[in-house]
């Protein structure tokens, strides 16, 4: 009975995924007549193949009152998405549980010798966790792309004619080459405000030569610049950014954060800070945004990989009141931030910390959906790695340090939190999200030794995979990828190639996320690594070094996959092992490419 | 450089461009840092934040909730190490309970310690329960 279920669940699911990654983001309009008829229809689809094929009318019957009942309450929860949105987003949360249960049941059914229990067992319990947190994914990228109604969207900000407060910008620097800083600072004197003041801090640059040309260009720049170099300094970035708060000037209502390599629009103070008439408003952040990178090359798959996170989450997140403060392009107000006691300086990334702390306390949070600044990605593809290993070691600092207060008891044990249970949702998502290239790395040590297995023809099974888990993970493994495709098209606008290579972007630095997740689960702090501007030495044979592990990984699945393909038995399941691996080794061969071929910046 | 100056704890308040810094030494309490004018400043090390931020002492029930985490990933192995730890979370948590003065959000977390072991244990019961009774045939 499961599985014919699960067929009928399956068939839901496929026929609304494919019309929503067809045609999903064409309806832009929502209609609670028009998500019923499509509703309606979908099941109609289903029920017509499940009783042509299995019959059982009361199966079908019942399964589609169930889902019907889930149907009408998805489609009054998510009012402003379209109805493929909504009917897509129901068959996943019909299927996915449903699938778990037919995999769980097929291995407690079959007679399989202890270990391989264990094995299996193992596997589904990845396999569960790794579904919670695609089902985020997709719950996000569904509100994306079909959403038709954006209450909180900004694009613009009302101007509040004589509303400038005092704005105080810190600009930490360590060890950056003074030609970039200049830069920098040249467009901070460039800013159409009347009340700002710029703090660069210089904390533990080893030489002197490259901090001294900053001091001296501050004092060039005039009394609205000030410069500070200290050594020795505790705290990385954030106790930089204490000691400048210690520093700014007592009539500063306003905290900016800058880093040392951005271009800031003229009229980013200008055009943000009418946001802050609003007292409830605790900080807004603008997109983060990149230059120097070469139309049709490496670099710019890469570069729209960055804009992922600020085209995609935050807006949506931005929808709940539920952002993050990303430092650089961000502002503040002061006293919030002298409120919840400054910068963490536990933590690698302290601006998404401190953000979490801020909205703890009931504040409002604003997304500004649009750039007014440009910085510099890292040079090389090892200055990508150590910038995506800081940022993840960093969110799972912040997990490991507040989970308890997004769980969703949290209000109950700590009246003092104020966080709503969407923020506790967006913010606990955002932060497990992290965690799919662990999982993914998880599954590869299962392929792997499943591949093995069928060279060997040992009699050890670790899965007993039946032909209904094998079409149905592979349709779903389909599905998600297009899905992923699909979002990155629309929510970047992007051509289907350019959409490819920047999702492969995402998959090359997989290996170091996923090391980034297994080092903060065991260490709870690291050094803050910097990104660095310059291009160092961009050898061949360095930038291959560089992702030695990704290269090796992707060329062991690569041989066992053909391996498998060619020398294992003709069955099903051999031809999925096999698939799969040699699917797997191109996630991994991404690496040591993108490694040979990109390059950001000319410094 | 007069006097005033000097003894204020936020020099660097200054307008002048020419003071830079330069690690000397340090206590519990500051930093004792030298400008290159040759005046040596003593600066808090709370560096004048109203309320700084420091991590909290480990809270009582720290090493339930540690235990609570064991016990997820315990339901992995056929729920076998959410057999052996959920009892303990709960055992710890209650112990903690009637030993020490917990105030009324520990209170609250010991029920919810005490709950989530449940619920892990019902799950863990069936998998484990399984698992055995193939070991044993």
């Amino acid at each position: 009975m499961i599985a014919r279920a699960l067929y009928l669940v399956a068939a839901w699911f496929t026929v609304s995924m494919v019309v929503t990654l067809v045609v999903g983001t064409r309806l832009r309009r929502t209609h609670f007549a028009l998500s019923l008829l499509w509703l309606g229809a979908v099941l109609a689809v289903g029920d017509v193949w499940a009783l042509l094929t299995f019959g059982r009318p009361p199966e079908v019957i019942t399964l589609t009152g169930a889902a019907a009942i889930l149907g009408l309450g998805c489609i009054l929860w998510l009012r402003d998405w379209n109805a493929f949105g909504q009917v897509a987003w129901l068959t996943t949360i019909i299927v996915t549980p449903i699938f778990l249960v037919y995999a769980y049941s097929v291995i407690i059914a079959a007679r399989l010798a202890p270990a391989s229990f264990l094995a299996a067992q193992m596997f589904l319990y990845v396999q569960s966790v790794a579904a919670l947190v695609a089902l985020t994914q997709m719950h996000e990228n569904l509100d994306v792309n079909c959403r038709v109604r954006w209450r909180k969207r900004i694009d613009r900000i009302q101007p509040a004619p004589g509303f400038t407060p005092m704005i105080s910008l810190h600009l930490p620097t360590y060890d950056e080459p003074p030609e970039v800083v200049e830069g920098t600072l040249r467009a901070l004197a460039a800013l159409d405000y009347p009340a700002f003041e710029v703090l660069v801090i210089d904390n533990n640059t080893p030489e002197e030569k490259t901090w001294r040309p900053i001091e001296a260009l501050c004092r060039e720049l005039g009394s609205r610049f000030r410069f500070f170099h200290l050594e020795k300094w505790p705290g990385y970035k954030s106790g930089a950014l204490n000691f400048a708060l210690a520093q700014t000037s007592p009539s500063a209502e306003l905290i900016g954060v800058v880093d040392a390599d951005y271009r800031v629009d003229p009229k980013f103070l200008r055009e943000m800070v009418p946001a802050f008439t609003d007292p409830q408003v605790a900080f807004i952040q603008a997109p983060q945004d990149y230059r120097d990178y070469t139309p049709g090359s490496y670099s710019e798959a890469i570069y729209y990989s960055y804009e992922y996170f600020f085209e995609v989450p935050m807006p949506v997140r931005n929808e709940h009141n539920a952002i993050i403060f990303a430092g650089t392009m961000g502002l503040i107000r002061k006293s919030i931030l002298q409120e919840i006691g400054g910068w963490s300086e536990w933590c690698i990334t302290e601006d998404a910390e401190a953000s979490l702390r801020v909205l703890k306390l009931g504040y409002k949070a604003l997304y500004y959906h649009r750039s007014l600044g440009r910085g510099l990605m890292p040079c090389t593809f090892a200055g990508l790695k150590r910038q995506r290993f800081r940022w993840c070691f960093g969110n799972i600092q912040i997990l490991r340090k507040h989970w308890e207060s997004l769980m969703p008891w949290a209000h109950w044990i700590d009246p003092q939190n104020r966080l709503t249970q969407a923020q506790r949702y967006f913010y606990l998502a955002g932060l497990v999200q992290w965690f799919t290239d662990a999982f993914n790395v998880a599954f590869l040590c299962f392929l792997v030794a499943g591949g093995m297995i069928k060279l060997y023809s040992s009699s050890f099974t670790i899965l007993p995979t039946t032909f209904p888990w094998i079409t149905l993970s592979f349709i779903f493994i389909l599905l998600n990828i297009w899905r992923l495709v699909w979002v990155i098209r629309n929510a970047l606008k992007l051509s289907l190639g350019l959409a490819l290579r920047s999702l492969y972007g995402m998959f090359s630095v997989g290996w170091v996320v996923a090391l980034a997740v297994f080092r903060g689960a065991i260490q709870s702090k690291t050094a803050f690594l910097r990104t660095p501007k310059t291009m160092g030495n961009v050898r061949m044979v360095n930038a291959l070094f560089a992702t030695q592990w990704e290269a090796g990984i992707g060329l062991l699945c690569l041989g066992i996959g053909a391996a498998v393909l060619a020398l294992a038995d003709r069955s099903p399941n051999t031809y999925f092992i096999g698939g799969l691996l040699l699917w797997q080794s191109t996630l991994y061969l991404a690496a040591p490419a993108y490694s040979l071929f990109y390059k950001a910046c000319n410094l | 450089m007069p006097d005033a100056v000097r003894q204020n704890s936020n020099n660097f308040l200054s307008n002048d461009r020419s003071l830079l810094l330069r690690y000397e030494s340090e206590d519990d309490q500051s930093y004792i840092v030298s400008r290159t004018d040759g005046a040596r400043l003593t600066i808090p090390k709370n560096r004048g934040v109203p309320k700084p931020f420091v991590d909290k002492p480990p809270q009582p029930l720290t090493p339930a909730f540690r235990l609570l985490v064991a016990d997820f990933l315990g339901l992995a192995p056929a729920g076998l190490g959410t057999i052996v730890l959920a009892p303990l979370a709960v055992l710890w948590s209650l112990a903690v309970l009637l030993t020490r003065p917990l105030n009324q959000n520990d209170r609250k977390r010991v029920v919810a310690v005490c709950a989530i072991a449940a619920v892990l244990l019902a799950l863990a019961i069936p998998l484990s329960e399984l698992f055995l009774a193939r070991l044993s045939s």
